[in-house]
């Protein structure tokens, strides 16, 4: 009888378990899917023509990630161990870079799935080799330059086996096994995004990066992991780069500033915080910089502007903002995962520029004096550019 | 390699000064004079002081192409960035005269602070380019050559044109002249991605920014690269190519171009396989990157569910298409989804690659077809 009331009780806990799991899983993947900022432009719902019926009745099946069953390819595995002695060996920047093309080359010869197991093989040793080549991303992503073996291994993984390299992405930000692979384990979590299915972990992975001792001393990996934060664009990860303004660290700094600016590009309603006027006042530059992205022929950015105007300014701060604002200036790079955003042509900075001098003429009688003379230096900017540039 | 400097310098003071040996016979100096019209003396602020440089009009009236570390800022945009055509005289231009520019796109990364790479690096030269636009006219402008590392490497005859505040090889005053190396046939050596450099040529601080053309036979001479770092006897050069020619495009309405391509070779998927199929297709002739991107595919199925596909770009970024679930329904059938957000600014030419597997026993899948239709930037 007891054992009965035991299984009873077993038997509830885990339908209660699975109902929960299910409830979690429903509420973590609702709001990803809505808060997608791709998600204008890439409609894969809207265009796509999935039949809703199947064409026979079927039991549905659980799905399950299929063993890789593939065995390591042998001359992968030797291209990986000779590279390995050819990095410990090398002390030339140009002869790393000759290692790490063979590298390449040879695992893109391969066959995807022995190619992977390969390198799932070796990553398993925990054996490694610095390349002395920096950490620098390249076109779409892809790194150019690596500084160790493991880390040029981690960057092919993804178009060999994405479902492997996700696993061990998760392993090695379990781990925490360097700032560098901890970036490289945010990318291809990213790339394994599917719709949002993966964007609530990707935030919390982030963040947990930030809560790291490597803080103290950012790598290279460690700062182009801030575009995970332009990914996922959310509030919690924005609030977390104000505060890392007042780093005393140059490049963190930077970092920081730059994933701002484009997630503001990307979301201005993130600057719904600057309505308090002592937001980032221990960097008025920087903020002045970030509220110079505010679109003012918008009501709710509009008063966040006379609101900006109207309160106490550092030195200089007022001036330089009215040099810069309405901001029509674009960053373009190479990432982990962002691609460049959108940035309007000449004709339509030429059109919105001329419905922010109309909105600044109705705006002028309502701000201070001090936010007057910011007003009336933005217009005679925008009027000059309006009038063209003197003859050549 | 000697060590490359930036040329960018104090509006009063050259950065750049070396006690520098005379360099070797061969070496092309500068000489002043009005080489070129579309270039132009060019003056930035940033939160560290005013700086001196040179830029070009090139592609179209409304740009002017420049060296990025112009406008090297930490949370801070350059502001009160002036252009002075064809200036060349002795004393400061008037401001009055000036072009200002409206705004501006440039390269940056989250770690080309000076801090890691330092200012020098040649990763930072490798993406050291800017391009401002204006609401107007600059004036006619210089033509371009879309594959600009092509034409550094080449024997085609360069010359490179801008503004030094001193000259490295004997650091005299070079005032407000332009100067121009007179033409040359040496080949560049190419360091890093768009980042060349040529030995024997010589130019100065300030230079920054200022155009390096190369000749075509019949006379015409094209934009090639701009300058960005130097030494008494060498100067580096940002090479024109699809990401800086895309940078531009971006500020005018400039027309697109499609390609479309696709594989309809159908293949049945092995069932409950571990193991990747890969059907493939090519796009070339673009000299541009992504702006746009459709994806269509079909993959007969009792039960869509089973299915891993993803899509992957010439460079190796992969795009999940489907994802195995607990779907019960039949046939995955993509008609032009629009792909472009995972891929806008990605290279446009390249093979293409479907990945797919059938990962649970039980159903067979056939692919019938896939095809990308991919948009750039052309003219």
């Amino acid at each position: 009888m007891a054992g009965h009331r035991k299984s009873s009780r077993a038997f509830l806990l885990a339908a209660v378990v699975l109902l929960a799991a299910g409830l979690a899983d429903f509420l973590i993947r609702k709001p990803a899917e809505a808060k997608r900022p791709g998600g204008k432009n890439d409609t894969r719902s809207a265009n796509e023509n999935i039949p809703r019926t199947s064409t026979r009745p079927r039991e549905i099946k659980a799905p399950s990630e299929p063993a890789t069953t593939a065995s390591p390819d042998a001359a992968v595995t030797a291209l990986i161990r000779d590279s390995l002695e050819k990095f410990r060996a090398n002390n030339d920047p140009d002869g790393a870079l000759e290692i790490l093309r063979l590298l390449r080359d040879g695992i893109r010869q391969g066959p995807d799935d022995t190619t992977a197991a390969a390198i799932l093989d070796f990553l398993k040793t925990g054996e490694d080799a610095p390349t002395k080549l920096p950490f620098a991303v390249g076109p779409d992503g892809m790194m150019d330059t690596v500084p160790s073996l493991r880390i040029a291994l981690l960057d092919l993984l993804p178009s060999l086996d994405p479902v492997s390299a996700l696993r061990l992405a998760r392993e090695l930000m379990d781990k925490r096994t360097s700032p560098d692979e901890y970036a490289l384990a945010l990318r291809n979590l990213a790339w394994n995004d599917f719709n949002g299915d993966l964007r609530t972990e990707l935030t919390g992975r982030f963040i947990d990066l930030l809560a790291t001792p490597w803080m103290n001393q950012p790598s290279a990996g460690f700062l182009e992991s801030f575009d995970i934060a332009v990914e996922v664009g959310v509030g919690e990860v924005f609030d977390k780069l104000v505060s890392l303004t007042r780093n005393s660290n140059t490049s963190m700094k930077q970092a920081a500033f730059i994933s701002m600016d484009r997630m503001i590009l990307r979301d201005p309603s993130l600057l719904a915080a600057a309505a308090d006027p002592a937001w980032m006042d221990f960097a008025p530059k920087q903020r002045a910089s970030l509220l110079s992205r505010l679109d003012i022929t918008q009501p709710d950015q509009r008063a966040l502007f006379s609101r900006y105007l109207a309160s106490t300014h550092a030195e200089g701060e007022l001036d330089y903002f009215a040099k810069v604002f309405p901001n029509e200036n674009f960053l373009y790079g190479h990432r982990l995962v962002t691609t460049d955003d959108t940035t309007p042509t000449i004709d339509e900075v030429i059109a919105k520029d001329a419905a922010v001098l109309r909105e600044l003429s109705a705006l002028e009688a309502s701000v201070p004096e001090t936010g007057k003379a910011a007003i009336q230096k933005i217009r005679l900017r925008l009027e000059k550019s309006a009038a063209g540039n003197p003859g050549p | 390699m000697p060590v490359q400097v930036r040329f960018k310098a104090a509006k009063a003071a050259c950065l750049l000064v070396l006690a520098a040996p005379w360099a070797s016979a061969g070496t092309y100096y500068p000489k002043p004079g009005l080489f070129d019209t579309s270039t132009g003396y060019l003056e930035t602020e940033l939160p560290d002081g005013w700086f001196r440089g040179s830029a070009v009009v090139a592609r179209d009236p409304k740009l002017i192409y420049s060296a990025g570390h112009m406008l090297y800022d930490n949370g801070m945009w350059a502001t009160d960035y002036l252009f002075y055509r064809a200036y060349n005289g002795r004393y400061s231009p008037d401001p009055a005269n000036a072009a200002a520019p409206r705004g501006y796109r440039y390269f940056t990364s989250y770690t080309n602070n000076v801090d890691i790479y330092g200012q020098d690096s040649g990763r930072a030269f490798a993406y050291d380019f800017t391009v401002f636009y204006g609401t107007s006219s600059f004036g006619p402008a210089a033509g371009w050559w879309p594959d600009g590392g092509a034409v550094m490497r080449s024997d085609k005859q360069k010359l490179i044109v801008g503004y030094p505040s001193r000259l490295d090889y004997n650091n005299a005053r070079a005032y407000y002249y332009q100067y121009g190396t007179g033409w040359f046939a040496n080949r560049a050596l190419q360091t890093r991605g768009a980042y060349h450099y040529f030995k024997n040529v010589t130019t100065g601080g300030g230079n920054s920014g200022g155009p390096v053309f190369a000749k075509e036979t019949n006379g015409k001479y094209f934009l090639g690269g701009i300058l960005v770092s130097g030494s008494y006897s060498t100067a580096g050069i940002y090479a024109l190519n699809s990401s800086s020619n895309s940078m531009a495009s971006a500020a005018l309405a400039t027309k697109s171009v499609r390609a479309d391509a696709g594989n309809t070779d159908s293949v049945d998927l092995p069932d409950a396989s571990s193991t990747y199929l890969v059907r493939t297709t090519t796009t070339s002739g673009f000299s541009e990157n992504i702006t746009g991107l459709e994806f269509s595919a079909s993959v007969s199925t009792p039960r869509r569910g089973d299915l891993d596909v993803y899509l992957q770009s010439p460079s190796g970024r992969i795009r999940w298409v489907h994802k195995q679930s607990k779907e019960p329904a039949a046939d995955l059938r993509i008609d032009k989804a629009d792909y472009t957000a995972k891929f806008r600014g990605q290279a446009a030419n390249g093979v293409w690659q479907l990945k797919m597997r059938d990962a649970v026993s039980g159903n067979r899948a056939t692919f019938n077809s896939f095809s990308v239709s991919v948009s750039a930037s052309g003219e």
